[in-house]
């Protein structure tokens, strides 16, 4: 069933830099002009190359002036991020809805004040009524390009946003480049089917499921540089006195993996050892 | 029979034995041979590319071989200085690739383009390192291309860098010849890798030739290969016995060279009076062996193939009989000192070097002997 | 992910010689993490190296690996790669090896936009030799050979290959492995020649000799303008506002340019680069 064509509303795209947040804003803006309607655009962008937040908000209506989203009126979120998603919660209407993509983006230095058991931020928004899980990662990668994940979002929001398929298509086709075309009409579609089959309830989680890690060092190879005891967001890492890495509180291991990826000595692995509801549903299952 | 020049001579010899690959970079007097090439190598299925400098042109090259093909530059004197360090390192590195150096007078710019014979010293100790060397001299148009493609036999055979140096005379001069193509079973092969890929494998395990039994890159056995000392598997080391008994190696397994290559022995038999010369002098040195056998002189001519690596026993088993040597070189006297080391002391040597960019004449040579008062035929 | 990055090293050869804290390893770490999700082995994969700390990681890699001469890894590159355009060959260089001695190789290897895919650590200084002054260090930094500070500009590495001709530029930084895992990515799928520049640090020379802490507090250094890092800059006193350390706050990162030029293999026809039909 298609839903009305929308006569004003408000959307916020937020993502990181490089996911095409941006993009996706001048699609849906573009939309709303091609059907007489008054937009509005702000971004906010500029750590973008750094890996940083980027947003999108696009206001319209017949006549719109102010160009700020007021608290409690933010219709819809498309998260291309799940954290990014989640910022944008307390400005939502009690009818708004969030669709938001289960992969998860670390920019290392932001992890480094969270505080132990952090990770129970994101899995909380599970159990927000209003949030929508979309694999967008793994469905981009069926439609045949990764990065057609943002596109996948705005399929799922044609659902609910209800201007003509052919209109997003149209408006898609002036602004993907020419030889991503195909691969993002299939993402739209994706992202539309998505939502048919997707459960009508909010996700739940419990946090007594939390995933475990084990952390396993390749004690030859490290050298105590320190930079797995700096960087970890929960300060498991210490070094002994043979100037070794230990981990002091594995449990408390959220799997962000930057202590894997920043040691220059290849002697850390952070492995998996159950799977979560959270990772679960990145895992594309 | 045909009139060609000792660069296209080269140029064809190398497309006979297969050269699949060119890097180069323009300097006289050596350009003909990439211009041609450019031309007739990509028709025969290979690659030409004109590098920004004779490293680069060297580097191309190895990294050519390194995935299998039969590569090559070409050069003279400043470009093969240029050169040198990646001479040592496909010396090292076990890397098979041919390099021409035509040469012309030096140092530095010179004299662009008289002919030389300054860079045979330089071929043999122009890289950093005790590295063993291969160089070839040839003296006719015909010479340059069956040792060019003798180069790319030696070259895979041995896995080593091999030069062959002519200096401009015989790359610019033009002969009647008959080229006579190489058959196929007269193409030499790289030695084969042993065994399959895996753990166990040895990209650098030598053969009983004392050659490394190396896969071309991108066969599946993903090997190592560096400019620093290695061992079997190519992992670097700073053994010391390593380092000595891969230097001997590399040493011994060239050694047959000047056996496969053989001197030529002019007149040699009977001979008292014997010149030692190489290239376009070696042509100049015949004729005078010949003028001064006619006034009756025991002369011959002894003239080397292969430049380097020198075999010692076999020049002193070959000048045995001569009482005054005379080695004639375009140079102020280099391969002079080879002769001298190799030769016992009852053995007179003189040195006959000329540089500055004119050839060594006929008369000159006569004058020389002259000198020398060698004994004629019948007073021996 | 088809392996992992630890699967792709050569264990034998580990641990590598990189000092602790060398932000060449997370970089090599980074990469290994990129290639691991697009090969099961890299047997199609030439890994070709200059001298210098950051040529030297190749040899702990289980590829067809080359370490070559100084500043003349992508000459070896562009012989193999024409010889056997069927690999996927990548080139690891230094700012020293790619930028000083090698300049010439970089600008001539864009330019024939060769399809090859060039990894520039630029940790500011020659590492290998003892931390000397290198065309990438900024003014004022202390080196073994600056000992009053530089007074020479630096280069821009890639805004160098981009006016050279490189069809794709990109940027990263051993800080953000995730950032640089995407401009590797994307790198590695264009079809010419591709340009990264990583930055990177040398802790134990140009970090001690501008006193900027060990390997972490580098690592930060790479995004000090930002209000991720809490850390307040006056904890390190020694970091002086010159002209020089503005350089790395302002360096954008990720792919800087990107176009569809013909590779080079194209021109010359090579097998899986034939012309396209006009």
């Amino acid at each position: 069933m298609q839903a009305k064509v929308p006569q004003q509303g408000n959307v916020v795209i937020a993502g990181v830099g490089g996911q095409g947040v941006v993009l996706a804003g001048n699609i849906i803006a573009d939309l709303c002009l091609s059907h007489g309607l008054d937009v509005k655009k702000a971004e906010v962008h500029g750590m973008s190359q750094r890996g940083g937040s980027v947003s999108a908000q696009v206001r319209f209506g017949p006549e719109v002036h102010n160009v700020v989203i007021e608290q409690g009126s933010l219709q819809y979120v498309l998260g291309f991020e799940w954290a990014e998603a989640l910022r944008w919660l307390p400005l939502l209407a009690p009818d708004g809805l969030v669709f938001a993509s289960s992969e998860r983006i670390l920019p290392p230095a932001a992890q480094r004040d969270r505080v132990a058991g952090g990770v129970n931020y994101p899995l909380a928004a599970f159990e927000h009524p209003r949030v929508r899980a979309v694999d967008a990662e793994s469905l981009a990668k069926e439609a045949g390009n990764v990065k057609t994940a943002g596109v996948v979002l705005l399929g799922a929001l044609s659902t609910e946003l209800g201007f003509p398929v052919a209109a997003w298509r149209d408006a898609l086709g002036r602004w993907v480049p020419k030889k991503a075309l195909e691969a993002n009409l299939r993402a739209f579609e994706l992202g539309r089917a998505w939502q048919d089959t997707a459960p009508p309830k909010p996700l739940h989680s419990s946090p007594t499921q939390q995933a475990r890690f084990r952390l396993q060092l390749e004690e030859a190879w490290c050298k105590g540089c320190s930079i797995c005891v700096d960087v970890c967001p929960e300060r498991i890492w210490q070094l002994d006195a043979l100037e070794i890495a230990r981990p002091t509180a594995p449990e408390r291991c959220t799997g962000c993996r930057i202590c894997e990826k920043l040691c220059p000595d290849f002697a850390i692995d952070v492995v998996r050892e159950q799977e979560s509801d959270l990772l679960h549903l990145a895992g594309g299952a | 029979m045909e009139l060609i020049q000792g660069n296209e001579a080269c140029a064809r010899g190398a497309l006979a034995a297969g050269l699949k690959f060119f890097g180069g970079y323009p300097i006289s007097p050596s350009s003909e041979i990439a211009e041609i090439l450019s031309s007739r190598l990509p028709r025969a299925g290979g690659v030409f590319v004109q590098m920004e400098d004779e490293m680069a042109s060297l580097g191309s090259v190895i990294g050519a071989s390194l995935g299998g093909l039969r590569a090559m530059t070409a050069t003279s004197g400043p470009g093969f200085t240029l050169m040198q360090e990646h001479l040592g390192y496909a010396s090292l590195a076990e890397i098979p690739c041919v390099v021409i150096d035509v040469m012309r007078v030096g140092p530095s710019t010179g004299v662009p383009t008289a002919p030389s014979q300054g860079d045979v010293m330089q071929a043999r100790w122009g890289s950093h390192g005790d590295r063993a060397a291969l160089a070839l001299a040839p003296a006719s148009v015909a010479e340059v291309y069956d040792l060019t493609v003798q180069a790319f036999n030696i070259a895979d055979r041995l896995r080593a860098p091999v030069v062959v140096m002519f200096d401009e005379v015989i790359g610019h001069m033009r002969e009647g010849v008959e080229l006579v193509p190489p058959r196929p079973e007269d193409i030499w092969r790289r030695p084969d890798p042993v065994g399959p890929p895996g753990s166990g494998h040895r990209a650098y395990a030598p053969n009983e030739e004392g050659v490394a039994q190396m896969p071309r890159f991108g066969d599946g056995y993903r090997f190592h290969v560096t400019g620093l000392f290695h061992d079997e598997r190519g992992y670097p080391s700073t053994n010391a016995e390593l380092v000595r008994q891969t230097l001997e190696r590399l040493e011994r397994k060239l050694a047959p060279v000047p056996f496969w290559l053989p001197p030529e022995k002019y007149r040699l038999g009977d001979a008292s009076f014997v010149f030692v010369a190489y290239g376009a002098v070696s042509r100049v040195a015949r004729e005078a062996v010949d003028r001064l056998r006619e006034e009756g002189v025991a002369a011959g001519l002894y003239r080397p193939r292969v430049l380097w690596p020198v075999a010692d026993a076999q020049l002193r088993e070959d000048l045995a009989g001569a009482e005054t040597v005379v080695v004639a070189e375009l140079n102020r006297g280099q391969w002079v000192d080879v002769v001298a080391r190799a030769l016992p002391r009852s053995i007179r040597i003189v040195s006959h070097g000329k540089s500055g960019g004119e050839p060594v004449t006929t008369d000159e040579l006569l004058a020389a002997a002259a000198d020398l008062q060698p004994r004629s035929v019948k007073s021996s | 992910m088809t392996t992992t990055a630890k699967a792709l090293l050569r264990r034998e050869m580990m641990p590598h010689i990189l000092c602790p804290g060398c932000g060449h390893g997370i970089v090599m770490n980074t990469m290994l993490r990129v290639l691991a999700r697009r090969y099961d082995n890299l047997n199609n994969v030439a890994l070709v190296a200059g001298i210098g700390c950051s040529s030297r990681i190749v040899g702990y890699i289980d590829a067809n690996t080359l370490h070559t001469t100084h500043g003349r890894a992508l000459t070896f590159a562009s012989g193999l790669k024409l010889a056997r355009p069927e690999l996927k060959v990548i080139v690891v260089t230094g700012d020293g090896d790619g930028l000083g001695i090698g300049g010439n190789h970089l600008i001539h290897a864009a330019r024939r936009n060769i399809d090859l895919t060039c990894i520039l650590f630029n940790n500011e200084t020659y590492g290998m030799t003892g931390g000397q002054l290198a065309p990438t260090t900024v003014r004022e930094a202390f080196t073994t050979t600056s000992p009053a500070g530089n007074t020479e500009p630096h280069f821009d590495a890639a805004a160098l290959a981009t006016a050279a001709g490189a069809s794709f530029v990109g940027r990263g930084q051993a800080f953000r492995p995730d950032a640089l895992e995407e401009v590797l990515e994307r790198a590695l799928d264009h079809r010419g020649f591709s340009f990264v520049e990583v930055m990177t640090d040398c802790t134990e020379y140009f970090g001690r000799k501008n006193s900027l802490g060990g390997g972490s507090d580098l690592l930060f250094t790479q995004s000090r303008s930002d209000e991720e890092v809490s850390r307040d800059l006056s904890e390190w006193p020694s970091l002086r506002p010159g002209e020089g350390w503005q350089v790395r706050e302002t360096q954008p990162i990720g792919v800087l340019s990107e176009d569809s030029r013909p590779a080079f293999e194209e021109s010359l026809g090579l097998p899986g680069y034939k012309r396209k039909e006009t």
